[in-house]
């Protein structure tokens, strides 16, 4: 899981591309993971447990859980994982391109 | 004449505590009948998990696991059953009988539920199973209708909404018939408790799934804080393609 983020983060760093993280661990374990795994990426912190109220919002009951979003905020992907996450990544970024065109 | 009377009163205060009893040695005898069913049902079972274990040759487990030992026994439930109809332990044999494979046992035994236990409180558990079995609408339909128990109502109501939910696909009006379901089961019956939490969590998360979080529709803002304490919103990244990583370090 952190080795491909972290490969993809690197790779689009000077794109119009954001990971954000919604984070379930308490404070404590999230700061020492993202300094060990060498973690970039901003999260929001979502109170310590499972049962955080960003969670019950998106209706998340499995970890992880990834959506893709275009740079409108519209929801294009969900539940895309390794490559299928780069390639949408990948193709909302092309749009973005095609846009300014 | 006096002699007569007393008689006929000594009669009556024997007879009427042996009817009684008569009712409980029924009672008892579909219990007594019930036990020994399921003892010989584990042991058999227990007795095929044996020989499973012993078997020498890849072929002869594979044979061996192609057997459920419980099958044989569903329709001696669904007998018990009819023969003590109404009964508790007629309930038991019957939801034992509803886990055949056997789909004409299922459903003679599914059919005298409906007919005697419609309104017993242990179907919770049952109906909470039916979930996903697109031929139980109907029964669903006649528990959430005739049940007095608010809980066996919820989780029949649940179970109704999801199965719906899962046969509408594409149909537009099903999906909406299917939708108003779940808010319904929201609204009456939110605080039933189904897996450790509540009706209103549960069926509430899927209708934000449905209503706010599709594929094409706008995500919804999050405005938190960072592990940090550092305030910002999902929206500050308009402009960028997101990755939403809901993630835990375990």
């Amino acid at each position: 899981m952190y080795p491909h983020e972290r490969s993809l983060v690197a790779r689009l760093a000077d794109k119009p591309f954001a990971l954000i993280g919604v984070n379930s661990d308490p404070k404590e374990r999230v700061k020492s993971a993202m300094e060990r795994e060498n973690i970039t990426w901003r999260s929001f912190w979502d109170g310590g447990d499972t049962g955080g109220p960003i969670a019950n919002s998106w209706n998340v009951t499995g970890w992880p859980t990834i959506y893709v979003l275009d740079h409108k905020g519209v929801i294009r992907f969900k539940g895309v994982r390794g490559e299928a996450m780069d390639k949408a990544v990948d193709q909302l970024l092309a749009e973005i391109e095609g846009d300014e065109r | 004449m006096i002699r007569a009377v007393l008689m006929t009163m000594a009669v009556c205060l024997i007879a009427l505590p042996s009817a009684a009893l008569a009712q409980d040695a029924q009672g008892s005898d579909a219990a007594k009948e019930l036990q020994s069913l399921q003892a010989e049902q584990s042991q058999a079972v227990q007795e095929h998990r044996a020989k499973v274990r012993a078997a020498e040759t890849r072929e002869e487990r594979a044979k061996l696991t192609a057997e459920n030992p419980a099958e044989k026994f569903a329709p001696r439930f669904l007998e018990l059953a009819e023969k003590y109809p109404g009964t508790e332990e007629s309930l038991t044999a019957l939801q034992v009988a509803m886990r055949a494979r056997d789909s004409e046992v299922q459903n003679k035994a599914l059919a005298i539920i409906l007919r005697d236990h419609k309104e017993s409180k242990a179907l919770g558990t049952m109906v909470s199973g039916w979930a996903r079995d697109a031929s139980k609408a109907d029964a669903l339909r006649q528990i959430i209708d005739a049940s007095p128990h608010r809980e066996v109502k919820g989780l029949a109501t649940y179970s109704l909404a999801t199965l719906s939910l899962r046969s509408a696909r594409n149909d537009e009006a099903k999906r909406e018939a299917a939708i108003k379901l779940l808010q319904q089961a929201v609204e009456v019956y939110g605080d039933v408790e189904i897996r450790n939490r509540t009706i209103k969590q549960v069926a509430g998360g899927q209708l934000t799934e449905i209503t706010k979080l599709q594929i094409g529709m706008e995500a919804p803002d999050i405005e938190g804080t960072d592990v940090d304490d550092v305030a910002f919103k999902l929206s500050d990244y308009r402009g960028k393609v997101v990755v939403l990583d809901f993630w835990g370090d375990w």
